[in-house]
């Protein structure tokens, strides 16, 4: 018996061992954040290229101490996610989309007043308190040089070439905000002010489009530069980058007129770091990250002390215009709507 | 028996379950012991490898930086005269350059000047990626801001391409900023020197930004937040499983060691689940098979319960089927040998009644002997016609003696009561035999209440009358009664010629031997009822007598009358 016993109570302890030593290593699994000094963070949705956003939160992270977490994505995408997380918000920031595509949602964002206000320039100021300007960015034609030969593109006027037809590389302005803004454009400038009128025009440009829309604005100087297109309705910024990377294009600012509509730097309403975010705000607009992106990302600064990048035009030199309507959520509503229709070939 | 049933259950469940239990936990402690083994340890070797490759490199760097600012400072303005003045150049330069000799392949070394512009270097021009350096942008603030130490960080590059390791320091003179030490170190060729195997070699710095490009790294060129947040665990992500650790290397930044343990633990995932269906599988055949066991045994222990309790009761014939090839089979022989013993015993006694009764039927029978009869009523027929009177009383006596013998339903008498029926024989003998005969009594008298069997000794007296005549021809016949120690002897003795020494052997010899013998059938019957009667050490003797005649002694044990028996001798059925 007693030998029995001592058995048992060895087969025990030896079960209780090999347990204790799984659960030890399954303590590792478990093993949850050894915070240690724990960084700051800032979470940014962003609709700009890496190649655009790296340096600067590269030099962002560095000098204001934070960790910053990007989620990069289509404009029109990214709003959608911000209006849907408004309760809780899960970023901080939307860094990108024109102002005249996010105005009509400006009851999403913070108010807040950058400590470079005094510098920026009077047309890019904060007019409605949580639309802090970011770069100045004039809606463009990029064609490209190898395909367009002689024929002269000069404008709006010139993409109604029945021999353009199916080569125009335009994005769905329902989800690229620069093609948006092309759109506005076009209505004011074909319209001579009057946007009304600009409709017409619209509708022979999106027959000539022959049934092409492209999906990111991306995609349109992208197209462009590879020669599947033989111009594009594009943003500066993107025509200049390609143009000066020693692509095949040119970059064209329409006879009838340019508008150039500021995007814009905007922090959530009941973000979770909003010190941070500010901070992030000012940076952005602060006079050192300003110039570098004239200096080196092909986009005008929107302030007073900063200026064009080079080999760029000032504006003064060209046809600017300006939109006075278009960035209401209901306006913008019946446009996109009307450009679908119109698109897709419906009675008016 | 079901005490017996569980116990053995029992002892088998222990058994078996015993090595099921054992191996599981072998398995266990080798899936510890391989874990240990090839993860834990192995990440443990190429991190530290990782780590002091990564720290030689920093402090390398370090070194030369702190000797080059060394060498600038020892005259003031050096870096303006650099530009200025080519012989303060040759000679600063020259004095700089040997703290760059044995730099690693890749590294590149520039004085640049407080605006960022090259001063003197290894190339003209700092890397693309790099050259925007200015008071208010990059590099050039930090190292500004803390000029005392040197700075490392992580710069340019594209979230796909390799980053550079810059590490630098200002340059100051009475307070002011002269100019800037760089160092730029191009991941590719840490990289180089850093990947071997299987395992990943990351370098964060505390921005979560990559040095070199790593496989896991997220959309935005950084390490994943799980890593940077658990840095000795087991780490999920992207549906894989890593085992992380990572150790801290100066400057803010982090040296991660990351083994891809997906496929390991998937099979130890695999092991475990193999054991526990072995053992789910087990378990109920073990179940089944210790049940059926203990059962087969105690069935064979209930049988065996039930024979004997069979024996019990006097049922011999009951069957006893045990497994075979059981360990019992030896209880069944045994069983069967027992029984088959007993009905044997049976079987004798039974035979021993039979012939015991059988004797006392040959007995009956040769009581009533006819030749005895037919003389005796020859002799009366004689006897009529010559003495009426004498023929009177021996029909008289004779009719006594019939009487006497008829009698069947008395087995045992009292001596005296024998005596009687003696006497009336021996007078009819003497009549026959007239004075040839002579006929002698010595008789204890307190053995005449004996018990005794009826017509004992009769034919023992028919004996000496026809075979204990002398050579004349005369027959002294003597009948003695007296008591042993504890046995009662009756002698009847004669003086006849008596039997030769072979023949008296031989006669002793077959009463020992309880044969039958037709010839002296008489004696035999005697010896026989009073073995059958009493037992062994009680019979019948025969002897011859000294002086000639044979006597034939019966030895009986003490029964007084009313079936007292003496103390000793007796063995009573």
């Amino acid at each position: 018996m007693k030998r029995e016993k001592c058995w048992r109570w060895a087969l025990v302890l030896l079960v209780l061992v090999a347990g204790i030593l799984v659960l030890g290593s399954w303590q590792l699994l478990g093993q949850e954040e050894e915070q240690a000094e724990d960084l700051p963070e800032l979470v940014i949705y962003s609709p700009h290229p890496l190649e655009f956003t790296q340096p600067l939160l590269d030099e962002f992270e560095k000098e204001a101490g934070v960790r910053v977490r990007l989620i990069n994505g289509g404009t029109g995408k990214l709003l959608q996610r911000v209006k849907e997380e408004q309760e809780n918000p899960q970023a901080d920031i939307l860094w990108g989309g024109s102002v005249s595509m996010i105005k009509p949602d400006a009851g999403l964002f913070e108010d807040y007043e950058s400590v470079n206000e005094p510098m920026m320039r009077p047309e890019f100021k904060n007019r409605e308190g949580s639309m802090t300007r970011f770069t100045d960015v004039p809606s463009v034609l990029l064609v490209n040089t190898d395909l367009a030969g002689d024929w002269s593109i000069d404008g709006y006027e010139d993409l109604l070439n029945p021999r353009l037809r199916g080569k125009i590389a335009m994005a769905d302005p329902a989800v690229s905000s620069s093609s948006y803004e092309q759109l506005i454009n076009m209505l004011y400038a074909m319209g001579k002010g009057n946007p009304e009128r600009g409709w017409d025009y619209v509708g022979s440009l999106a027959a000539n489009l022959d049934g092409r829309l492209l999906e990111r604005s991306a995609d349109v100087y992208d197209g462009v530069a590879r020669g599947r297109y033989v111009v594009g309705c594009t943003f500066e910024e993107a025509a200049l980058t390609y143009q000066r990377a020693g692509a095949p294009v040119r970059i064209v600012y329409m006879k009838e007129g340019v508008i150039s509509e500021p995007d814009g730097v905007y922090i959530l309403r009941n973000a979770k770091h909003m010190a941070v975010a500010k901070q992030f705000v000012d940076f952005i607009t602060g006079h050192g990250a300003q110039s570098f992106i004239a200096r080196n990302l092909h986009r005008r600064s929107v302030r007073k002390d900063v200026a064009a990048p080079e080999g760029l035009q000032e504006k003064d030199n060209l046809v600017m215009l300006s939109a006075a309507a278009g960035d209401t959520g209901e306006v913008r509503q019946q446009w996109l709507e009307r450009f679908r229709r119109i698109f897709h070939g419906e009675k008016e | 028996m079901h005490q017996f049933q569980d116990e053995l259950r029992q002892a088998l469940w222990k058994y078996a379950l015993l090595p099921v239990l054992l191996l599981t936990v072998a398995g266990l402690l080798l899936m510890v012991g391989s874990w240990q083994h090839y993860v834990v340890k192995d990440n443990a070797r190429h991190r530290t490898q990782l780590v002091s490759g990564i720290e030689t490199v920093m402090e390398d760097g370090a070194r030369r930086v702190e000797r080059i600012g060394n060498q600038l400072e020892k005259s003031p303005g050096s870096i303006e005269k650099i530009q200025r003045d080519g012989k303060r150049r040759a000679e600063i330069m020259a004095a700089v350059y040997p703290e760059l000799d044995n730099t690693d392949a890749g590294l590149t070394f520039y004085l640049l000047d407080n605006q960022g512009k090259v001063v003197a270097g290894s190339r003209q021009q700092l890397p693309p990626e790099l050259q925007d350096l200015s008071e208010e942008w990059g590099f050039l603030q930090r190292m500004g801001r803390s000029p005392a130490e040197m700075q490392a960080e992580l710069a340019g590059g594209s979230p796909r391409t390799n980053r550079y390791l810059l590490m630098g320091k200002a340059v100051k003179t009475a307070g002011q900023v002269d100019g800037f030490i760089l160092l730029v170190l191009p991941g590719e060729a840490l990289q180089n020197r850093l990947m071997s195997g299987k395992q990943d070699a990351i370098l964060l710095d505390q921005f979560d930004n990559l040095l070199f490009p790593w496989s896991q790294q997220t959309a935005a060129g950084k390490a994943p937040a799980v890593f940077r947040h658990n840095k000795a665990s087991l780490v999920h992500y992207d549906q894989q499983l890593y085992y992380a650790t990572g150790r801290d290397v100066g400057h803010g930044f982090t040296v991660l060691a990351v083994t891809p343990v997906t496929n390991l633990l998937s099979r130890y995932v695999l092991g475990a689940a193999l054991l526990l269906a072995l053992f789910i599988l087990m378990v109920p055949i073990i179940g089944v098979s210790v049940l059926r066991e203990s059962r087969g045994k105690a069935k064979s222990i209930d049988e065996l319960v039930e024979a004997f309790a069979a024996v019990k009761t006097g049922n011999w014939t009951h069957p006893l089927n045990l497994q075979p090839a059981s360990g019992l089979a030896v209880v069944q022989e045994a069983y069967e040998h027992m029984t088959r013993s007993l009905q044997e015993l049976m079987r004798k006694n039974e035979e021993e009644a039979k012939a015991s009764v059988i004797s006392e039927i040959r007995q009956l029978e040769s009581q009533f002997n006819p030749h005895f009869l037919f003389n005796t009523l020859e002799n009366i027929k004689f006897m009529v016609k010559l003495d009426s009177d004498a023929a009177m009383s021996m029909i008289k006596s004779l009719s006594k003696l019939l009487r006497y013998s008829i009698n069947n339903t008395v087995r045992r008498v009292k001596l005296a009561d024998d005596l009687a029926y003696v006497r009336g024989y021996m007078e009819i003998q003497q009549r026959r035999f007239g004075n040839r005969l002579v006929y002698q009594e010595q008789i204890d008298p307190q053995s005449l209440s004996c018990e005794i069997p009826k017509l004992i000794f009769q034919p023992a007296l028919e004996n000496a009358v026809k075979y204990g005549a002398d050579a004349k021809g005369r027959i002294a016949i003597s009948l003695q009664v007296e008591f042993g120690r504890d046995t009662l002897q009756i002698r009847i003795q004669d003086r006849g010629r008596g039997m030769d020494v072979p023949t008296i052997s031989r006669l002793q010899a077959l009463l020992d031997s309880e044969a039958n013998d037709s010839v002296h059938m008489g004696v035999y019957n005697i010896h026989r009822r009073i073995r059958l009667m009493y037992g062994k050490p009680y019979g019948v003797q025969v002897k011859q007598r000294e002086g000639g005649g044979t006597e034939v002694l019966l030895v009986l044990p003490i029964i007084w009358e009313e079936g007292k028996h003496a103390e000793t001798g007796n063995r009573g059925r």
